[in-house]
Protein backbone atom coordinates (compact mmCIF):
# COMPACT_ATOMS: atom_id res chain seq x y z
CA UNK A 1 0.00 0.00 0.00
CA UNK A 2 1.51 3.16 -1.24
CA UNK A 3 1.60 5.57 1.77
CA UNK A 4 -0.99 8.72 2.23
CA UNK A 5 0.38 12.22 1.69
CA UNK A 6 1.10 14.36 5.04
CA UNK A 7 -1.37 17.05 3.44
CA UNK A 8 -4.46 14.46 2.98
CA UNK A 9 -3.89 13.25 6.51
CA UNK A 10 -3.75 16.72 8.15
CA UNK A 11 -6.70 17.60 6.44
CA UNK A 12 -8.65 14.45 7.17
CA UNK A 13 -7.84 15.43 10.67
CA UNK A 14 -9.41 18.51 10.25
CA UNK A 15 -12.39 16.69 9.33
CA UNK A 16 -12.18 17.17 5.40
CA UNK A 17 -14.64 14.64 4.23
CA UNK A 18 -13.25 14.86 0.79
CA UNK A 19 -9.56 14.05 2.67
CA UNK A 20 -11.05 11.00 4.44
CA UNK A 21 -12.33 9.71 0.78
CA UNK A 22 -8.72 10.21 -0.58
CA UNK A 23 -7.32 8.05 1.98
CA UNK A 24 -10.35 5.22 1.55
CA UNK A 25 -9.90 5.17 -2.23
CA UNK A 26 -5.60 4.72 -1.21
CA UNK A 27 -6.80 2.21 1.52
CA UNK A 28 -9.79 0.30 1.20
CA UNK A 29 -8.77 -2.39 -1.33
CA UNK A 30 -5.43 -3.42 0.98
CA UNK A 31 -7.69 -2.99 4.13
CA UNK A 32 -10.48 -5.39 2.08
CA UNK A 33 -7.87 -8.12 1.03
CA UNK A 34 -6.49 -7.75 4.89
CA UNK A 35 -9.74 -8.36 6.40
CA UNK A 36 -10.53 -10.80 4.02
CA UNK A 37 -7.65 -13.11 4.09
CA UNK A 38 -7.39 -13.07 8.23
CA UNK A 39 -11.56 -13.85 8.72
CA UNK A 40 -12.06 -15.96 5.84
CA UNK A 41 -15.31 -14.72 5.21
CA UNK A 42 -16.88 -12.42 2.86
CA UNK A 43 -18.87 -11.03 5.11
CA UNK A 44 -16.78 -10.59 7.96
CA UNK A 45 -14.59 -8.87 5.74
CA UNK A 46 -16.85 -6.36 4.68
CA UNK A 47 -17.64 -5.41 8.04
CA UNK A 48 -14.89 -5.46 9.42
CA UNK A 49 -13.41 -2.74 6.87
CA UNK A 50 -16.57 -0.54 7.53
CA UNK A 51 -15.69 -0.98 11.06
CA UNK A 52 -11.86 -0.03 10.24
CA UNK A 53 -12.50 2.97 8.33
CA UNK A 54 -15.04 4.14 10.95
CA UNK A 55 -12.32 4.21 14.08
CA UNK A 56 -9.83 5.59 11.78
CA UNK A 57 -12.49 8.60 10.96
CA UNK A 58 -13.27 8.41 14.44
CA UNK A 59 -9.60 8.78 15.63
CA UNK A 60 -7.29 10.20 13.13
CA UNK A 61 -7.16 13.24 14.87
CA UNK A 62 -5.03 11.23 17.52
CA UNK A 63 -2.53 10.14 14.82
CA UNK A 64 0.12 11.92 15.91
CA UNK A 65 2.74 10.72 12.71
CA UNK A 66 5.40 8.90 15.57
CA UNK A 67 4.37 5.86 12.38
CA UNK A 68 3.13 5.64 9.74
CA UNK A 69 0.06 5.81 8.55
CA UNK A 70 0.51 2.36 6.65
CA UNK A 71 1.26 0.84 9.77
CA UNK A 72 -1.69 2.55 12.05
CA UNK A 73 -4.24 1.53 9.89
CA UNK A 74 -3.02 -2.23 9.17
CA UNK A 75 -3.08 -2.62 12.61
CA UNK A 76 -6.29 -1.40 13.20
CA UNK A 77 -7.08 -3.94 10.85
CA UNK A 78 -5.47 -6.87 11.67
CA UNK A 79 -6.60 -6.51 15.28
CA UNK A 80 -10.48 -5.80 13.98
CA UNK A 81 -9.95 -8.81 12.02
CA UNK A 82 -8.31 -11.10 14.24
CA UNK A 83 -11.84 -10.39 17.02
CA UNK A 84 -14.32 -11.15 13.95
CA UNK A 85 -12.50 -14.29 13.16
CA UNK A 86 -12.44 -14.92 16.97
CA UNK A 87 -15.80 -14.60 17.44
CA UNK A 88 -16.80 -16.49 14.15
CA UNK A 89 -14.50 -19.18 15.28
CA UNK A 90 -16.98 -19.21 18.64
CA UNK A 91 -19.98 -19.07 16.96
CA UNK A 92 -18.11 -22.02 14.87
CA UNK A 93 -20.66 -20.95 11.99
CA UNK A 94 -18.87 -21.02 7.96
CA UNK A 95 -21.88 -21.48 6.47
CA UNK A 96 -21.42 -18.12 4.38
CA UNK A 97 -19.09 -18.82 1.69
CA UNK A 98 -17.77 -15.96 -0.18
CA UNK A 99 -16.97 -16.07 -4.12
CA UNK A 100 -15.20 -13.06 -5.06
CA UNK A 101 -15.34 -14.11 -8.43
CA UNK A 102 -19.24 -13.68 -8.78
CA UNK A 103 -19.13 -10.18 -6.33
CA UNK A 104 -16.03 -8.52 -7.51
CA UNK A 105 -15.56 -9.48 -11.15
CA UNK A 106 -15.76 -6.65 -13.47
CA UNK A 107 -16.33 -7.39 -17.50
CA UNK A 108 -15.70 -10.17 -19.63
CA UNK A 109 -13.18 -12.64 -18.44
CA UNK A 110 -12.69 -16.83 -20.64
CA UNK A 111 -13.98 -19.29 -19.03
CA UNK A 112 -10.45 -21.44 -18.71
CA UNK A 113 -8.99 -18.25 -17.16
CA UNK A 114 -12.19 -17.89 -14.43
CA UNK A 115 -11.51 -21.78 -13.33
CA UNK A 116 -8.22 -21.54 -12.80
CA UNK A 117 -8.88 -18.11 -10.64
CA UNK A 118 -11.51 -19.82 -9.21
CA UNK A 119 -9.22 -22.51 -8.14
CA UNK A 120 -6.53 -20.86 -6.94
CA UNK A 121 -8.87 -19.00 -5.04
CA UNK A 122 -10.08 -21.61 -3.27
CA UNK A 123 -6.50 -23.15 -2.55
CA UNK A 124 -5.72 -20.08 -0.51
CA UNK A 125 -9.06 -20.17 1.11
CA UNK A 126 -8.63 -23.48 2.43
CA UNK A 127 -4.57 -22.88 3.23
CA UNK A 128 -5.86 -20.18 5.44
CA UNK A 129 -8.51 -21.94 6.71
CA UNK A 130 -5.87 -24.48 9.00
CA UNK A 131 -4.56 -21.88 10.28
CA UNK A 132 -5.32 -19.64 13.71
CA UNK A 133 -5.94 -15.74 13.31
CA UNK A 134 -2.94 -14.64 14.67
CA UNK A 135 -0.98 -16.89 12.37
CA UNK A 136 -2.71 -15.96 9.53
CA UNK A 137 -2.62 -12.14 9.95
CA UNK A 138 1.68 -12.87 10.20
CA UNK A 139 1.18 -15.03 6.96
CA UNK A 140 -0.99 -12.31 5.13
CA UNK A 141 0.81 -9.31 6.00
CA UNK A 142 3.90 -11.04 4.72
CA UNK A 143 3.48 -13.18 1.54
CA UNK A 144 0.17 -11.24 0.24
CA UNK A 145 0.77 -7.56 1.58
CA UNK A 146 4.51 -7.98 1.23
CA UNK A 147 5.82 -6.10 5.14
CA UNK A 148 8.98 -6.92 6.15
CA UNK A 149 9.60 -8.81 9.65
CA UNK A 150 10.19 -5.55 11.01
CA UNK A 151 6.85 -3.91 9.87
CA UNK A 152 5.15 -7.05 11.22
CA UNK A 153 6.60 -6.43 14.12
CA UNK A 154 5.57 -3.32 14.78
CA UNK A 155 2.05 -3.29 13.06
CA UNK A 156 0.93 -6.38 15.54
CA UNK A 157 3.33 -4.95 18.10
CA UNK A 158 4.90 -8.07 18.69
CA UNK A 159 8.34 -9.30 19.26
CA UNK A 160 10.10 -9.98 16.05
CA UNK A 161 11.10 -13.24 17.20
CA UNK A 162 7.42 -14.14 17.31
CA UNK A 163 7.05 -12.58 13.59
CA UNK A 164 9.46 -15.61 12.82
CA UNK A 165 8.69 -18.26 14.65
CA UNK A 166 4.85 -17.28 13.87
CA UNK A 167 5.74 -17.17 9.82
CA UNK A 168 7.86 -20.58 10.70
CA UNK A 169 5.28 -22.84 12.45
CA UNK A 170 2.38 -21.66 9.91
CA UNK A 171 4.33 -22.60 6.97
CA UNK A 172 5.52 -25.99 7.99
CA UNK A 173 1.87 -26.60 8.58
CA UNK A 174 0.74 -25.96 5.32
CA UNK A 175 4.09 -27.44 3.80
CA UNK A 176 3.08 -30.78 5.47
CA UNK A 177 -1.16 -29.99 4.70
CA UNK A 178 -0.29 -29.22 0.90
CA UNK A 179 2.22 -32.78 0.71
CA UNK A 180 0.01 -34.93 2.49
CA UNK A 181 -2.79 -33.62 -0.13
CA UNK A 182 -5.12 -32.41 2.36
CA UNK A 183 -5.05 -28.70 0.30
CA UNK A 184 -5.44 -29.65 -3.09
CA UNK A 185 -2.31 -29.26 -5.24
CA UNK A 186 -3.17 -27.92 -8.82
CA UNK A 187 -0.27 -25.28 -9.02
CA UNK B 1 26.02 -26.30 9.16
CA UNK B 2 23.61 -29.17 10.35
CA UNK B 3 20.25 -29.28 8.32
CA UNK B 4 18.61 -28.81 11.82
CA UNK B 5 19.25 -25.23 12.06
CA UNK B 6 19.13 -24.86 7.91
CA UNK B 7 15.58 -25.70 8.13
CA UNK B 8 14.69 -23.11 11.23
CA UNK B 9 16.43 -20.46 9.20
CA UNK B 10 15.15 -21.29 6.38
CA UNK B 11 11.90 -18.84 5.99
CA UNK B 12 14.07 -16.08 7.06
CA UNK B 13 16.17 -16.76 4.64
CA UNK B 14 13.49 -16.80 1.47
CA UNK B 15 12.18 -13.80 2.71
CA UNK B 16 15.90 -12.29 2.63
CA UNK B 17 15.66 -11.20 6.42
CA UNK B 18 19.10 -13.10 7.58
CA UNK B 19 22.35 -11.09 7.79
CA UNK B 20 25.04 -11.43 4.25
CA UNK B 21 27.37 -14.01 6.13
CA UNK B 22 24.18 -16.37 7.71
CA UNK B 23 22.28 -15.60 4.22
CA UNK B 24 25.99 -16.93 1.97
CA UNK B 25 25.85 -20.20 4.52
CA UNK B 26 23.01 -21.21 4.26
CA UNK B 27 22.73 -20.59 0.47
CA UNK B 28 26.41 -22.75 0.19
CA UNK B 29 24.57 -25.51 2.38
CA UNK B 30 21.60 -25.53 -0.07
CA UNK B 31 23.52 -26.29 -3.39
CA UNK B 32 25.28 -29.18 -1.46
CA UNK B 33 21.87 -30.53 0.46
CA UNK B 34 19.45 -31.77 -1.89
CA UNK B 35 17.23 -32.05 1.27
CA UNK B 36 17.21 -29.14 2.17
CA UNK B 37 17.02 -27.59 -1.11
CA UNK B 38 13.93 -29.08 -1.77
CA UNK B 39 12.17 -28.13 1.17
CA UNK B 40 13.37 -24.60 0.09
CA UNK B 41 11.80 -25.40 -2.96
CA UNK B 42 8.42 -27.04 -1.65
CA UNK B 43 7.78 -23.68 0.66
CA UNK B 44 8.43 -21.14 -1.87
CA UNK B 45 6.02 -23.53 -4.83
CA UNK B 46 3.52 -25.09 -2.30
CA UNK B 47 2.92 -21.87 0.29
CA UNK B 48 4.66 -18.58 -0.44
CA UNK B 49 4.08 -18.29 -4.13
CA UNK B 50 0.04 -19.03 -4.34
CA UNK B 51 -0.50 -16.33 -1.38
CA UNK B 52 2.09 -13.80 -3.69
CA UNK B 53 0.36 -14.66 -6.58
CA UNK B 54 -3.41 -13.25 -5.14
CA UNK B 55 -5.13 -10.73 -6.22
CA UNK B 56 -5.69 -7.48 -4.25
CA UNK B 57 -9.19 -7.38 -3.72
CA UNK B 58 -11.64 -4.57 -3.88
CA UNK B 59 -14.45 -4.25 -1.45
CA UNK B 60 -18.24 -3.68 -2.50
CA UNK B 61 -18.57 -1.08 -4.64
CA UNK B 62 -21.18 0.50 -1.92
CA UNK B 63 -19.17 0.02 1.33
CA UNK B 64 -17.89 3.54 0.83
CA UNK B 65 -21.82 4.68 0.87
CA UNK B 66 -22.26 2.62 4.10
CA UNK B 67 -19.07 4.37 5.63
CA UNK B 68 -20.11 8.09 4.48
CA UNK B 69 -23.86 7.65 5.97
CA UNK B 70 -22.50 6.06 9.04
CA UNK B 71 -20.13 9.10 9.67
CA UNK B 72 -22.91 11.76 8.65
CA UNK B 73 -25.94 10.82 10.06
CA UNK B 74 -24.42 9.60 13.80
CA UNK B 75 -27.30 8.20 16.32
CA UNK B 76 -28.84 10.84 18.82
CA UNK B 77 -26.80 9.76 21.85
CA UNK B 78 -23.34 9.19 20.22
CA UNK B 79 -24.04 12.84 18.94
CA UNK B 80 -24.91 13.40 22.61
CA UNK B 81 -21.66 12.19 23.76
CA UNK B 82 -19.74 13.27 21.53
CA UNK B 83 -20.72 17.27 21.62
CA UNK B 84 -19.88 16.43 26.19
CA UNK B 85 -16.46 14.78 25.25
CA UNK B 86 -15.67 17.29 21.93
CA UNK B 87 -16.57 20.45 24.69
CA UNK B 88 -14.71 19.04 27.82
CA UNK B 89 -11.49 18.66 25.50
CA UNK B 90 -11.75 22.19 24.68
CA UNK B 91 -11.69 23.40 27.75
CA UNK B 92 -9.15 20.56 28.92
CA UNK B 93 -6.71 20.31 25.81
CA UNK B 94 -5.50 17.09 27.54
CA UNK B 95 -4.49 13.77 25.76
CA UNK B 96 -6.38 11.32 27.60
CA UNK B 97 -10.42 11.98 28.02
CA UNK B 98 -10.46 10.02 31.61
CA UNK B 99 -8.12 13.37 33.53
CA UNK B 100 -10.30 15.70 31.10
CA UNK B 101 -13.56 14.15 32.20
CA UNK B 102 -11.54 13.47 36.06
CA UNK B 103 -11.09 17.19 35.81
CA UNK B 104 -14.49 18.26 34.61
CA UNK B 105 -16.29 16.38 37.72
CA UNK B 106 -13.90 17.93 40.44
CA UNK B 107 -14.83 20.90 39.18
CA UNK B 108 -18.66 20.74 39.12
CA UNK B 109 -18.51 18.93 42.70
CA UNK B 110 -16.79 22.31 43.73
CA UNK B 111 -18.87 24.59 42.00
CA UNK B 112 -21.81 22.71 43.53
CA UNK B 113 -20.36 22.88 46.93
CA UNK B 114 -19.65 26.45 46.42
CA UNK B 115 -22.66 27.55 45.25
CA UNK B 116 -25.36 25.70 47.87
CA UNK B 117 -22.48 25.47 50.83
CA UNK B 118 -21.63 22.80 52.36
CA UNK B 119 -24.23 21.11 54.65
CA UNK B 120 -24.67 21.50 58.39
CA UNK B 121 -22.80 24.87 58.54
CA UNK B 122 -25.35 27.39 58.93
CA UNK B 123 -26.07 28.28 62.85
CA UNK B 124 -29.68 27.56 62.13
CA UNK B 125 -28.98 24.49 61.00
CA UNK B 126 -26.93 23.02 63.70
CA UNK B 127 -29.36 24.57 66.72
CA UNK B 128 -32.22 22.33 64.50
CA UNK B 129 -30.47 19.63 65.02
CA UNK B 130 -29.30 20.14 68.67
CA UNK B 131 -32.94 20.67 69.17
CA UNK B 132 -34.03 17.53 67.34
CA UNK B 133 -31.70 14.89 69.03
CA UNK B 134 -32.69 16.68 72.72
CA UNK B 135 -36.50 15.75 71.92
CA UNK B 136 -35.30 12.33 71.18
CA UNK B 137 -33.54 11.87 74.35
CA UNK B 138 -36.13 13.13 76.56
CA UNK B 139 -38.48 10.60 74.99
CA UNK B 140 -36.41 7.77 75.84
CA UNK B 141 -36.12 9.44 79.08
CA UNK B 142 -39.59 9.32 79.17
CA UNK B 143 -40.09 5.40 77.37
CA UNK B 144 -37.59 4.35 80.39
CA UNK B 145 -39.35 6.31 83.14
CA UNK B 146 -42.86 4.17 81.98
CA UNK B 147 -41.52 1.02 81.62
CA UNK B 148 -39.83 1.05 84.99
CA UNK B 149 -43.29 3.00 86.80
CA UNK B 150 -44.78 -0.54 85.72
CA UNK B 151 -43.05 -2.99 86.64
CA UNK B 152 -41.22 -3.24 83.81
CA UNK B 153 -37.40 -2.93 85.67
CA UNK B 154 -35.29 -5.75 85.61
CA UNK B 155 -34.36 -4.93 89.76
CA UNK B 156 -30.80 -4.25 88.29
CA UNK B 157 -27.97 -1.97 90.26
CA UNK B 158 -27.95 -0.24 87.65
CA UNK B 159 -30.97 0.22 86.91
CA UNK B 160 -31.79 1.56 90.39
CA UNK B 161 -28.97 3.93 89.99
CA UNK B 162 -30.08 5.34 86.97
CA UNK B 163 -34.12 5.55 87.35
Amino acid sequence: MQEIPKDTLTLAQQGDIRAFEDIYRTSSGFVYTLALRVTNNRQDAEEVAQDVFLKVYKNIRKFRFESTFKTWIYRITTNTAINAAIRRGRRAMREIEYNDNIQHTHGYEPQQEKIEKDEKEQIIKSMLETLNPKQRSCLVLRDIEGLSYEEISRTLKININTVRSRLKRARESLLALRKKGVIKNVL
Amino acid sequence: MYCKKIHALINSYIDGELPGKLKEEIRLHLESCPGCKQLEQDLRALVIKPLKESSLKEPPADLWFKIKAAIEKPGPLTSFVDQIIAGINIVFPLRKPVLAFAATVLITVIAIVLAIGIPYNSRETTAMDLAEQAEFIYSLDDAASVYSGNGFGLGTAIEEFLL
